[in-house]
């Protein structure tokens, strides 16, 4: 562990303790373990040694902890699990794809990492901080695009980049900079003063992203980012990703289309029915043949079945 | 397809229900309650048979009047509460090969699936209760109800379907829904101002009989229109008038088969055209967001309360759902104001004049009123948010800032107009001298409502319609938890600003100036006692609020 983190570990340690103090409730339901910053030698969290996570490969980066690390995560909607004990590590400085046929619980399984679900079992650290302990810290670290949820949307572009970077408390110049920046690499700034809702699906999902990355976060979280996007904007924004993880940031997105992962993607997470199939590097869990043959492998299905054979052009 | 349509629409509406408990037990008092209304109107018209014997011509001019305000309160129905039961929208059988002349039936029909439709069924059959002394009348009576209630659901469906294809753009709804606001209020002024009328027309000594030659010679008009034409066959009957009685069923086989093809016609149009989302794009002048955050005091933790504030201020301008509140708001006090002038006009009464002291009361109250209802606007704020608010929980607001920015922005335009009305009222009635007491009062009453409104809106997130979707439109379960809430947040501010209320009304001269420091101060402090407990409970629940703000959301698009 270098010097550096554990000074910013033993920062985050102190604030957490304020945060803690003053939030009162938020800290509570804090498991034993990790409510222990009152002793200074227990200031981080560690999350414990993960037990082996199904199809892992040795981890990549055993300098450093995990940037996420997830363990026994749990999730149901009234009786249906979408979530089963699931454990997963995303190296630092990763661009991870998460990928799952539909209903897999990927999205579940990522509101749980950016602490907009609360999980039934299981804990969630970023950065050594467990997420439902010490949320504000966590929040701080991740930018997120969620799937399917709104947006204020009867804000401008412009408007709701300033709305989420005064949010976020950050100052105005900076955010002004960086809308601006963002604007432009995202080909959005003539529509900048168009109201979000007058935006098309595309649109839309980029206003989403620049909002996501607005404070220069430690990681990114996005929920099918490049869906509805156009190739030219796909290209620009896989720039932007990749020049944030060669800055050493680090990406989890999802998505299922599998030549988008293996063409960004260094790691690779396959979910199905809340249950972790494979993880780790793209090339070691592809095994030889392409991403997509090998999702489909696993999941299963993938056959056209007989009782289709009806399925032709009934005028011909 | 009838079949087909009403088992969809009987789907539709118990896997609705289903999904929440809480919403089937307020479906369900809901429904008792209407439904002990329907059986008091059962009741009342089998118990109207005897008197009708004698009273024939009466009670067939009842009938058609009462039948044709049916009709056009359907007719009305979508105009007010536009889009207000879209479980089977047309524009939803797009992608079906089908036409208009297959579908409209079965719409028309599967009225009868849903609360308000079947109620209506049974009124409509039962208007054939009076004449339960002669068989073949009641006969008729049946005929006519099931013609009338076609009538009102045809009406309903025409109508809604017409403007479904005109306000199709996001702006043309955004103003249907204020238009149809405003329209509610004005009617329920014209009805008031009715009963002015009649009021004034009765202490004239007019006799009872003119007022039932208007009756009948209303009905005898209506009952050649849609509206009248099936509720006039059973006074036909009743009466021997069968000439008049055949006309009456062809025609409303007539107008019916009109209207049904009218449909069916709106229904081809609608079914070949798809709504169209985009009219222009809206386009911002500048960024208010970073304007109000330039301000001086809005630095560090203000910051985000600057942006809250700014952005729900936005709102307040350009979201139909939040301008719908003010009109209502400001509706109150003049409709109080108004009430009492009348109540205390002399030579109104021909009983001993209303005492002065009722008016006082009543503009009064009406004042009370309108303060509070400012808080509780606040009070679905969280919930118009919709999943948006997810940005909210992901930046790490904190639950102080949620609630002081939402109030801020709220004080921007309530605090403006109570100081308004609550110098105007004063200066109209003739009673300047109270105008700090009313002040006072109504400030302590107003932050008492924003306190309780700031706390309630956080513990209970009620169904309200989503961003985009016009502000009349009904939620199920949404009319029993609102008023709930409504009703809690009223005894809750009322209680809270009591005190200076009592104050108010025994203070003179210059304790009234003292009413108004003390009732600001109160007001102020209720407010901030608001936000910060308000603030702990957005901050313990943040998870919760989301996950409930989600589920009326993907209600509607699941």
């Amino acid at each position: 562990m270098t010097t550096d983190s554990s000074l910013s570990r033993g920062a985050s340690g102190a604030e957490a303790m304020n945060t803690t103090a003053e939030t009162g409730s938020a800290g509570a339901g804090v498991s034993p373990q990790t409510a222990s910053p009152v002793t200074p030698t227990s200031f981080s969290p560690i999350p414990p040694t993960a037990p082996t996570p199904v199809g892992s490969v040795p981890p990549v980066m055993p300098v450093t902890s995990p940037m996420v690390a997830v363990r026994g995560l749990t999730k149901y909607f009234g009786s249906m699990c979408a979530v089963a004990q699931l454990n997963l590590d995303i190296p630092r400085g990763s661009m991870y794809g998460f990928v799952g046929p539909n209903g897999a619980g990927k999205t579940t399984t990522l509101s749980m990492v950016t602490g907009l679900l609360k999980p039934d079992a299981g804990q969630v650290w970023v950065s050594d901080l467990d997420v439902w302990a010490e949320p504000r810290l966590v929040k701080a670290k991740i930018g997120t695009l969620p799937d399917r949820l709104r947006l204020f949307d009867r804000l401008s572009g412009q408007e709701l980049l300033t709305y989420t970077g005064l949010l976020r408390g950050m100052d105005r110049a900076t955010i002004a900079q960086r809308s601006k920046d963002l604007l432009d690499a995202l080909g959005l700034a003539d529509d900048a003063r168009k109201t979000v809702a007058d935006y098309s699906a595309g649109m839309t999902k980029k206003i989403g992203l620049a909002c996501a990355v607005l404070h220069a976060p430690d990681l990114l979280v996005l929920d099918e980012p490049f869906e509805a996007i156009d190739p030219v904007s796909a290209r620009s924004i896989a720039e932007i990703l990749g020049g944030f993880v060669s800055d050493g940031g680090t990406v989890i997105l999802s998505s299922h289309v599998m030549d988008t992962v293996q063409r960004l993607c260094d790691h690779v997470a396959i979910i199905a029915h809340g249950q972790l199939l494979a993880a780790g590097r793209v090339d070691e869990v592809a095994a030889g043949v392409d991403l997509e043959t090998r999702f489909i492998q696993m999941v299963g299905g993938g056959q056209v079945h007989e009782e289709l054979t009806w399925l032709r052009p009934s005028s011909v | 397809m009838v079949a087909t349509l009403l088992s969809l629409k009987l789907r539709l509406t118990l896997a609705d229900l289903k999904r929440s408990t809480a919403r089937l037990v307020v479906w369900i008092i809901m429904g008792l309650y209407a439904l002990s209304l329907v059986v008091m109107g059962v009741i009342g018209l089998a118990a109207a048979s005897m008197a009708v014997p004698g009273h024939e011509a009466q009670a067939a001019a009842i009938t058609v009047v009462a039948g044709a305000v049916l009709v056009i309160g359907w007719a009305l129905l979508p105009l007010v509460f536009f889009g207000s039961d879209q479980t089977l929208d047309p524009a939803r059988f797009t992608q079906f090969s089908l036409g208009g002349s297959q579908l409209a039936p079965g719409l028309v029909l599967a009225g009868v699936v849903g609360l308000p439709g079947l109620f209506t069924a049974i009124l409509a059959l039962a208007s054939a209760l009076p004449w339960l002394g002669d068989p073949i009348a009641v006969v008729f009576g049946l005929v006519g109800g099931v013609l009338g209630w076609a009538t009102t659901q045809v009406g309903c469906r025409v109508l809604s379907a017409g403007l479904s294809g005109i306000l199709s753009s996001r702006k043309a709804k955004d103003m249907s829904g204020l238009i149809g606001l405003i329209l509610v209020l004005l009617l329920s002024t014209v009805g008031y101002g009715f009963s002015v009328v009649m009021a004034i027309f009765s202490s004239g000594q007019q006799s009872l009989s003119a007022v039932w030659a208007t009756l009948t010679s209303a009905a005898d008009v209506l009952s050649w229109t849609p509206l009248g034409a099936p509720w006039a066959i059973v006074g036909d009957a009743g009466r021997g008038q069968w000439l008049m009685l055949a006309c009456h069923v062809v025609l409303s086989f007539v107008y019916l088969g009109v209207g049904l093809w009218l449909y069916a016609r709106v229904l081809d149009k609608a079914l070949v055209t798809p709504p169209v989302a985009a009219g222009s794009a809206t386009v911002t002048k500048g960024d208010l967001i970073a304007r109000v955050a330039g301000w001086s005091w809005t630095q560090g933790a203000m910051a985000p309360v600057a942006a809250i504030m700014a952005r729900c201020l936005k709102y307040w301008r350009r979201d139909p759902r939040y301008l719908g509140t003010i009109p209502a708001v400001v509706f109150m006090p003049l409709l109080f104001t108004a009430m009492s002038r009348v109540m205390t006009m002399p030579g109104l009464s021909q009983n001993e004049p209303v005492p002065a002291f009722v008016g006082v009361g009543m503009t009064a109250s009406g004042l009370a009123l309108m303060a509070v209802m400012c808080g509780f606007s606040l009070s679905a704020d969280l919930a118009y948010d919709a999943s948006a608010w997810w940005l909210h929980l992901a930046a790490g607001v904190r639950g102080w800032q949620d609630r002081a920015g939402r109030v801020f922005a709220l004080c921007v335009w309530a605090v403006p107009l109570i100081v308004v009305v609550g110098i105007a009222v004063p200066v109209v009635v003739g009673a300047s001298a109270r105008i700090p007491a009313t002040l006072g009062a109504m400030l302590s009453l107003y932050g008492a409502g924003v306190a309780v409104s700031s706390v309630f809106s956080a513990l209970i997130i009620y169904p309200v319609p989503l961003p985009g979707e016009s502000p009349m439109k009904m939620k199920t379960g949404m009319m029993g938890t609102q008023m709930l809430s409504q009703f809690g947040t009223m005894i809750g501010g009322v209680v809270l600003g009591l005190p200076v209320c009592l104050w108010a009304i025994v203070a003179h001269g210059v304790q009234g100036w003292m009413v108004l420091v003390v009732g600001a101060v109160w007001g102020c402090a209720l407010a901030v006692a608001g936000v910060v407990i308000g603030g702990r409970v957005v901050d313990s629940r943040g998870v919760t609020i989301l996950a409930s703000l989600m589920k009326n959301d993907t209600r509607e698009r699941g």
